[in-house]
């Protein structure tokens, strides 16, 4: 009994420590600005934080559930996510930052009149639920200490006590963990500021530009590292 | 016989000659091993790594090295242990991804006898212990120990 509570422990560990690790920071800071700038109020933060959390949860659950039965193809889908999840990474969050800058507008792409109002308001919505695909897409991208603690550690302690799925998606929750820890504060601390100054559009019109910024700078660092590698 | 017969035996008989250093006269084949400049039976410590460094993976392969160059190099002297540190982003080194089912930059222990590898293990703890120098040095000599108990045997 003791053993499998501190397995699933350690489940929960070693997706901590792959959040905590140098490795996936630029990804990390990104999460961080996107469900933090939900500044629509506490509650909107909690939602995009949980759909963070349930993104990378399933994610990993996914993986876990089709590879701990069959561990032949962990080394292939392993190198195959980490090279290429990295190398489509950058230009999506440049993408996503240019979207967010309002550089790039659904017009642009001749997808005008009432059509293209619908996709525009949408986009809007989209906002909290980008929380959830971000999840999925960060956790996807993979890095050396990611594949490791997730295809080795957390596999051969998955697999020891038969749980592909409760154990991943624990992993998954303890990778969103200190995101989310990070985001409250951070969206705390701008909720503060926004009342002090009491211009809410205004502050609003900031915090979409500077996750704008970071997610472009995020984008940048991929490329450079992972298509360019001059890093 | 003819002059090209006679001339082919002798630089086969010659170059057979040059393998056993003068031993092969009475018999008996003297191995590179024997002769101090190899071993039969030894342990072979891996680190292997990709294209894309990171700050935690050099960590690792420096931790590595210390440990093995600290505890145990009198095996690394003698032959009983060799150390090697290996990119498998270059083609000639790409088998070892799947000679391994390596799915990240990994430290691999390998039991090498009679030039076949008789067994191997992939530290997957070293991942978990990076932040514990302490540690991870403790993990990587008592496993490097367990391995080397093989080639006593």
């Amino acid at each position: 009994m003791n053993e499998i509570v501190i397995a699933f422990g350690m489940s929960a560990w070693f997706g901590i420590l792959t959040s905590i690790s140098p490795c996936p920071l630029a990804s990390n800071i990104a999460a961080v600005s996107y469900i933090g700038g939900q500044h629509q109020g506490p509650r909107r933060v909690l939602l995009a934080g949980a759909l963070y959390t349930a993104g990378r949860a399933l994610t990993y659950t996914l993986l876990g559930a089709l590879l701990i039965s069959s561990t032949q193809h962990v080394s292939a889908v392993a190198n195959f996510l980490q090279t290429w999840m990295n190398i489509l990474l950058g230009p999506v969050l440049i993408l996503v930052g240019l979207v967010l800058f309002d550089v790039i507008r659904f017009g642009s792409f001749g997808l005008q009149g009432r059509f293209g109002g619908i996709i525009q308001s949408r986009i809007g919505k989209i906002g909290v639920w980008g929380a959830g695909v971000l999840g999925i897409v960060f956790a996807l991208s993979f890095c050396p200490v990611s594949a490791a603690l997730f295809f080795g550690s957390l596999f051969s302690v998955a697999f020891r006590f038969h749980s592909p799925v409760a154990m991943p998606a624990l992993f998954g929750i303890g990778t969103a963990l200190p995101v989310v820890v990070f985001a409250f504060v951070i969206a705390f601390a701008s909720d503060g500021i926004n009342r002090a100054f009491q211009g809410v559009t205004r502050f609003e019109w900031w915090a979409r530009k500077g996750t704008a910024v970071i997610f472009i700078g995020a984008g940048g660092y991929y490329i450079i590292r992972y298509i360019f590698e001059w890093i | 016989m003819r002059l090209t017969t006679i001339l082919k035996l002798a630089i086969m008989l010659f170059i057979l000659c040059s393998f056993g250093t003068g031993d092969f006269m009475t018999g008996r084949f003297v191995s590179a091993a024997e002769k101090g400049e190899g071993r039969d039976h030894y342990i072979q410590v891996y680190y292997f790594h990709g294209k894309v460094r990171c700050y935690s993976c050099n960590m690792i392969e420096k931790m590595t090295v210390e440990t093995i160059r600290t505890f145990f190099s009198e095996e690394l002297d003698k032959g009983r242990l060799k150390l090697s540190v290996v990119n498998v982003s270059t083609p000639e080194n790409s088998h070892f991804v799947k000679d391994y089912g390596l799915y990240s930059q990994s430290v691999i222990l390998s039991e090498m006898k009679d030039g076949k590898q008789a067994s191997w293990k992939n530290l997957i703890r070293v991942w978990e212990l990076l932040n514990n120098e302490q540690k991870f040095k403790e993990y990587v000599r008592e496993e490097v120990t367990n391995f080397l108990e093989k080639t006593d045997e």
